[in-house]
């Protein structure tokens, strides 16, 4: 007698609590080893109820609230930073810390003194690199000196949004190389805009770094 | 705050996706049970139970926006569940190979009686139950705690686990013989 079929049935039957399907039924009334296994089933679904549910323990209903609160709060704190007036603010004093520097030493300037330079030295880079290379300090120091600056004005670092400041220097910075910049290679553009988007970042992210190493610092 | 506990799971999650205050917390206390004991129970032990449970709830809530309300919520957050596990299983079979961990052991199931006796004898069937769930392989333990401790109907465990229902239905026939034979051997 095949007994497969009917075992893949046993499964549901014990666990469902069925009557069993017809070819269950059938099977087991012809067959006393299966009849006798299903029963054994039967026995050990029963058996394994001993092994009851628990409660989580509390501290870990804290704990792992507050780690969904920390994300929730984390992205909602960004919104609110990019929100904030404040925060424009001082992407706007970094935005202006720049864009003197680059009327006092524009950025076609900077280029060709940049690419003289390196070529004096033996090591010409190619129009993207050269670009990225002297485009990288205008956004990157602005925001950075504006931020360190406000954390020797200000008591609390906590409250300064270092990130937040980089991505609305960013955002300010983007339309201003185009203006500046129209009259350049098409790939030099591209490579001053790449390093104003990195530089500015670099710079937020270094500052919020900075920020909360200096908090934790304190906090000690 | 109340409202949400009024909801169903999917509007529920519609709630959280779109960051409405307090949603994440009610569908919080509507599965911390359940879950927590499908992990603890999977995972054997209560310092990865603990882990996993903190990084399932984070990444229901990283992950909201992918859920979509073709599949039930609770095979959602189950799935979630069943893969954080099968991912620590696996880390920890490189580690060290084959043993199981047993340390968490059983929670002591309360006794109709106040009799110590019971209570021993209880805990005692309990602990030898999450033994031989522990030796199960994890494909096996997955449906059989689906199916006996959270009561899921076998279409759900397909869609959880990914088998077909033919394959559930034999998984657990082959967990619940090895069963009976681990705990008729060690009676």
């Amino acid at each position: 007698m095949d007994c497969r079929p009917a075992r893949e049935w046993m499964a549901i039957a014990v666990a469902e609590d069925l009557d069993a399907a017809e070819t269950l039924r059938t099977h087991l009334s012809q067959c006393p080893s299966c009849q006798a296994e299903c029963e054994e089933l039967r026995r050990t679904w029963v058996l394994l109820a001993a092994w009851t549910d628990a409660e989580p323990p509390t501290r870990l209903d804290r704990a792992t609230l507050v780690k969904v609160r920390a994300a929730i709060d984390g992205r909602r704190s960004w919104l609110r930073c990019l929100a904030s007036r404040w925060v424009w603010a001082n992407a706007a004093t970094a935005a202006a810390v720049a864009v003197v520097a680059s009327l006092f030493v524009p950025y076609q300037d900077s280029l060709r003194l940049c690419g003289k330079l390196l070529a004096d030295v033996g090591v010409p880079l190619p129009p993207l690199s050269l670009s990225f290379l002297v485009g990288f300090p205008y956004a990157f120091l602005p925001p950075l000196v504006v931020v360190l600056a406000l954390m020797v004005l200000r008591g609390n670092g906590q409250k300064i949004q270092g990130s937040a400041i980089g991505q609305a220097f960013t955002l300010i910075m983007v339309p201003y190389i185009f203006f500046a910049c129209g009259d350049l290679e098409t790939m030099m553009i591209a490579g001053i805009l790449l390093s104003t988007v990195t530089g500015a970042l670099l710079a937020g992210r270094l500052s919020q770094w900075l920020l909360r190493h200096r908090t934790e610092s304190v906090a000690a | 705050m109340r409202q949400w506990y009024q909801q169903s799971d999917e509007p529920l999650m519609t709630s959280i996706q779109a960051d409405r205050p307090g949603a994440f917390e009610a569908l919080y206390t509507r599965y911390r049970i359940r879950l927590y004991n499908f992990i603890r129970r999977f995972m054997g032990d209560q310092s990865s139970a603990e882990d996993i449970f903190q990084e399932t709830f984070l990444r229901v809530y990283r992950e909201r926006h992918r859920y979509e309300p073709r599949a039930a919520v609770s095979t959602w957050l189950y799935t979630i569940a069943r893969n954080l596990c099968l991912q620590e299983i696996e880390k920890r079979s490189h580690r060290q190979s084959g043993s199981a961990h047993l340390s968490d052991g059983a929670a002591i199931p309360a006794s109709p009686t106040d009799d110590p006796l019971s209570r021993l004898e209880a805990a005692d069937t309990a602990a030898r139950v999450a033994h031989a769930v522990a030796l199960l392989p994890p494909s096996e333990r997955e449906v059989l705690i689906l199916s006996r401790y959270e009561g899921l109907p076998h279409s759900q465990i397909a869609a959880i686990t990914g088998k077909s229902e033919g394959a559930v239905r034999i998984a657990l026939f082959r967990a619940l013989t090895a069963l009976r034979d681990h705990l008729q051997r060690n009676q």
